[in-house]
């Protein structure tokens, strides 16, 4: 498997959307990130081909789906309660383009 | 009486009897959270205000014999990832600093509904990432046991809470041992419900195919009582909780267990654990046949895949279920940010601390494109491993038994942060969690410098019955009750 550097590791903070400081922060957060990486290497020592993949610990047999009846929404003035980021009813974020 | 020695039973009972008010209860608890939690720190917030406004209510309804309610006056304290309407919720994290949520958990609300009282939240690793409860932003818990000692984590508050007599019970949760570990270290009882038992609803997520909200006491029987209350279908997580029928843990947990089968797999006392922990679990499988049980060593020969497995699994799951942090709606925003872009880096950059970060990160790498089916579809992959083990074990016996963590608490300058070895004392709590059958942690030892050793007990799915049950009949045994009554917590 590829080399994982810090340029690399960057790029993951970027997808993220995780400013990171400076290199000393970087390099901090990627020694760990490196070695479980490299610690989970030893799963290519398995021949897993044949096994199914597990998402789920108890797979209920059906979808289940609820009654398609209109229920209680959150109200607009507890949506807005957590942030003081507001105008007119709505989240004030800046300026997107 | 020390009403801080009491357990949820005698505290239930002694309050119904109308022997004591519920806000004797609650006042005899906030002195005692007010002499030692300075050191212990296991809250992060108290209600204590709203705590006595509701005893003061109880104490009425009791006069007037309208005691409702299974936790009729009993407090409670509940992990800082738990929703609790209008009462500030962190998860120990910058991020969530000011958060108060809109709502109640659908754990909290049953308890509330049972009349329990709310005491305040508690202290757990940021995200319910790390396993010392030194990850918080906030404060590090001590072991109420050895002040120089971690409680464990992520549920340390909760841990040490119980343990120091602060509160009968509380919750917290576990995604790779968040319960177990914790109760281990700090010589309690701690449960992680089959997947599905109990609702998540509230729960801020970490991993949300591992993660189990779970009742934390000082007693086998409080811990079935608890999570009978805390069980059940909820259409709020209609996916994922469960309609098993099967919620009744107390009747006939008394029962003998003549001709219970154990299994104790060898790789549970292999080579990175501690030789007193082995020494308390083989103590322990004594002490099972002295009661009639029988145990045989197995093999879980995946057992060594097992913590890599995991942090891809939960560091996928957490990249995704955090996304939603972005700065905006809730929680933590950063100053100055030019636009959007900036604001959401900014925000979560400066919100979460570096074992988040870290596993967001890998998470988000593990996720991407080109790296997908080389950890993460291995990793499922593995999942299913383990699970045919567990299974295999559970087809010819009852309950499979071992250590909790490999080590007991361990002094804070052991840690060790490089590297994985600190990732890999959660190996004996991942497998519950990957397969999602319940497992019970007990008290079965003390090292010789006083610190508690834990043994967990794994059934198969929805067979916590039988957990309590053999648990139970251990405890008749060995308990650490009386040990618990005279921590003296650097005070005294």
């Amino acid at each position: 498997m590829e080399e994982l550097d810090l340029k690399k590791i960057q790029r993951v903070a970027d997808l993220s959307k995780i400013e990171i400081k400076d290199e000393d922060e970087l390099k901090n957060l990627s020694t760990k990130i490196k070695s479980i990486v490299a610690h989970s290497e030893r799963l290519n020592d398995l021949d897993l081909s044949d096994v199914e993949p597990m998402t789920h610990a108890i797979m209920t047999p059906e979808n289940t789906l609820r009654e398609d009846k209109a229920g209680e929404p959150l109200k607009q003035e507890d949506a807005l309660k957590n942030t003081e980021f507001t105008e007119g009813g709505q989240f004030k974020v800046p300026r997107m383009i | 009486m020390n009403i801080n020695e009491l357990t949820v039973e005698e505290l239930y009972s002694k309050i119904h009897s109308k022997e004591i008010k519920p806000s004797e209860v609650v006042g005899a608890l906030f002195e005692r959270i007010e002499k030692y939690d300075g050191n212990i720190k296991a809250f992060i917030t108290l209600t204590k205000e709203q705590a006595e406004k509701t005893a003061a209510e109880l104490d009425r309804l009791q006069a007037e014999d309208k005691m409702d309610g299974n936790m009729f006056g009993v407090p409670v304290g509940i992990k800082d990832n738990i929703v609790t309407k209008d009462i500030l919720t962190t998860c120990a994290s910058r991020m969530l600093h000011n958060f108060k949520p809109v709502y109640d958990a659908t754990v909290m609300t049953k308890l509330k509904n049972e009349n329990s009282i709310l005491m305040g939240k508690l202290n757990m690793d940021e995200f319910a990432m790390g396993s010392t409860s030194e990850t918080s932003y906030f404060q590090t818990t001590k072991n109420p046991w050895n002040l120089n000692c971690s409680p464990g984590g992520s549920s340390g508050g909760s841990a040490a809470a119980v343990a120091a007599g602060f509160v009968p019970y509380a919750l917290g949760t576990d995604t790779g041992g968040s319960v177990r570990q914790p109760a281990s270290f700090c010589g309690i009882v701690g449960m992680k419900p089959t997947y599905g038992r109990v609702s998540r609803f509230g729960l801020i997520a970490f991993a949300s195919s591992l993660d189990q909200v779970g009742p934390m006491t000082r007693t086998v029987r409080d811990n079935a009582k608890v999570l009978e209350l805390i069980s059940g279908e909820d259409k709020a997580n209609d996916m994922t909780s469960s309609n098993n029928q099967d919620t009744d843990f107390l009747t006939g947990i008394d029962k003998d267990i003549k001709g219970m089968k154990l299994a104790l797999p060898k790789e549970f006392l292999g080579s990175d654990v501690d030789d007193e922990v082995t020494a308390a679990v083989l103590k322990a499988k004594e002490r099972f046949e002295s009661l009639g049980a029988t145990v045989e060593e197995v093999e879980m020969p995946n057992l060594k895949y097992v913590v890599s497995s995991y942090y891809l699994i939960a560091s996928s799951e957490a990249s995704a279920n955090l996304a939603r942090f972005d700065g905006i709606r809730y929680g933590y925003r950063a100053e100055n940010a030019k636009n959007l872009e900036e604001l959401y880096k900014k925000s979560r950059g400066e919100g979460f601390g570096d074992e988040v970060k870290r596993r967001i990160l890998l998470g988000t790498y593990v996720l991407s494109a080109g790296h997908y089916d080389d950890y993460y579809v291995k990793a499922q992959k593995l999942r299913r491993l383990v699970s045919n083990d567990v299974q295999r074990i559970l087809t010819d016996y009852d309950l499979i038994i071992g250590p909790t963590s490999t080590t007991p608490a361990h002094k804070y300058d052991e840690v060790e942060i490089e590297g994985t070895k600190e990732y890999k004392n959660d190996i004996l709590t991942i497998p519950a969690n990957l397969v999602g059958v319940p497992s019970l942690s007990i008290p079965c030892g003390l090292t010789e410098d006083n610190r508690p050793i834990g043994m967990q007990l794994i059934g198969n799915h929805f067979e916590e019955r039988k957990i309590y049950n053999a648990a139970y009949q251990f405890e008749t045994l060995y308990n650490l009750h009386e040990e618990l009554k005279n921590l003296t917590m650097g005070a005294e």
